[in-house]
């Protein structure tokens, strides 16, 4: 996190304007400082770098309603997802979409929340066990078993607690016809995984960039879906042996006639030759105390 | 007898009070052509009015620059100590 902050810093330096975004699964982990403070350390670490917007995974709900609804009370920047209801009243969670101001333009960014690849408490509707086959590259559709399909695009809500992911193409759907004629470059910043955000980048014209994460694969150069030309990228993925250890960079360019003509990306890892941000060390070493002597930090 | 006259805050008087039969006939078109999309596969339907405009497009386009990152499922460093869990 401290390289990440020292990373970031730098690429602001030269470009005041980024957006800097989460694709989501970022706040709960099984054990160390999120755990603990129930994602509280992750959110303050974020309004420290200045994040633009993060979009809820479905590992971040584990969390729960009351929990989740804190942690955004507590951030500087929305939490997005445009598929992600209260069970009982249908209402969504979080904004399903942020306006976002990048050099004087109207920036969209939409978040959709990925279901199925985390493992449900008894009782709780079961995971999807068909395991995903590997995306070759090719430009030929991406080929998704069938019981993959049900849960991330065009299936039954998918609970988890008090909360339920709903069919993302349905929300996405809603999402775009609000933003028309609103904002200049669309950004979809989805959890469902790299085989269901590359089939919606391949189906749907006019999103500029699709942020993808969740299951599936590492791309630091932006894939270019055949047919709509629409650049995915992702830099994490759920599970995977080091988490963190990435940061994405995309840059792109959309001409006058709103396509996107030229898109370049690339991975930093963050190794140990960068030195952590100090801000983010002392911030962390906060939340360290407050997690070894609870008693005598309160 | 006279009656008052009632106004609508809620639509145009032309459609009756209803809203207007091209926004339902697009919104209709356009939430089927997305979900059509996602479920059957690429099959390039094309949302009919995403892209009909950029509100501030110029000769010269966007130029945009995105930072990110996913499911660092809570690390907050991936090689220090400084978690204590």
């Amino acid at each position: 996190m401290t390289r990440r902050a020292t990373l970031i810093k730098r690429e602001r330096v030269d470009r005041p304007q980024l957006l800097l975004l989460d694709g989501g699964n970022t706040l709960w982990g099984d054990a160390g400082l999120a755990a603990q403070t129930q994602g509280r350390v992750m959110v303050e670490a974020m309004n420290l770098m200045g994040y633009s917007a993060m979009a809820l995974g479905e590992l971040d709900l584990q969390l729960g309603a009351d929990a989740l609804r804190e942690r955004m009370a507590e951030a500087s920047f929305p939490f997005l997802s445009a598929n992600l209801v209260i069970n009982s009243t249908g209402q969504l969670l979080a904004r399903p979409y942020v306006l976002l101001d990048a050099g004087g333009r109207q920036v969209a960014v939409i978040g959709l929340t990925g279901s199925g690849s985390v493992p449900t408490a008894p009782g709780e509707q079961a995971p999807l066990e068909e395991p995903l086959s590997p995306w070759d590259g090719s430009d030929q559709p991406v080929d998704v078993p069938r019981s993959r399909q049900r849960a991330p695009l065009g299936g039954p809500a998918h609970v988890i607690g008090a909360l339920a992911v709903t069919d993302p193409a349905h929300a996405l759907s809603k999402a775009l016809y609000a933003l028309r004629w609103r904002t200049d470059v669309i950004i979809v910043l989805s959890n469902l995984g790299w085989e269901a955000n590359a089939r919606l980048a391949q189906s749907v014209r006019g999103l500029d960039l699709v942020v993808s994460a969740g299951p599936g694969q590492l791309m630091a150069s932006p894939w270019r879906a055949p047919g709509t030309g629409t650049p995915v990228a992702q830099c994490g993925v759920y599970p995977q042996q080091q988490p963190g250890s990435l940061l994405g960079k995309v840059r792109l360019h959309v001409d006058s006639a709103g396509a996107v003509d030229r898109c370049f990306g690339s991975h930093t890892a963050l190794s140990s030759q960068i030195v952590g941000d100090v801000e983010m060390r002392d911030l962390l070493r906060r939340f360290q105390k407050l997690c070894v002597h609870p008693r005598e930090s309160a | 007898m006279q009656r008052t006259p009632t106004f609508r805050r809620t639509a145009p008087r032309r459609w009756g009070g209803r809203a207007a039969p091209w926004a339902l006939v697009l919104a209709l078109a356009s939430a089927l052509a997305v979900a059509s999309a996602c479920t059957t596969g690429p099959t390039a339907v094309v949302p009919p009015t995403i892209r009909a405009a950029l509100p501030s497009a110029t000769p010269q386009g966007i130029d945009l620059a995105v930072l990110y990152t996913s499911d660092t499922v809570g690390h907050t460093d991936p090689v220090s100590a400084v978690e204590c869990g």
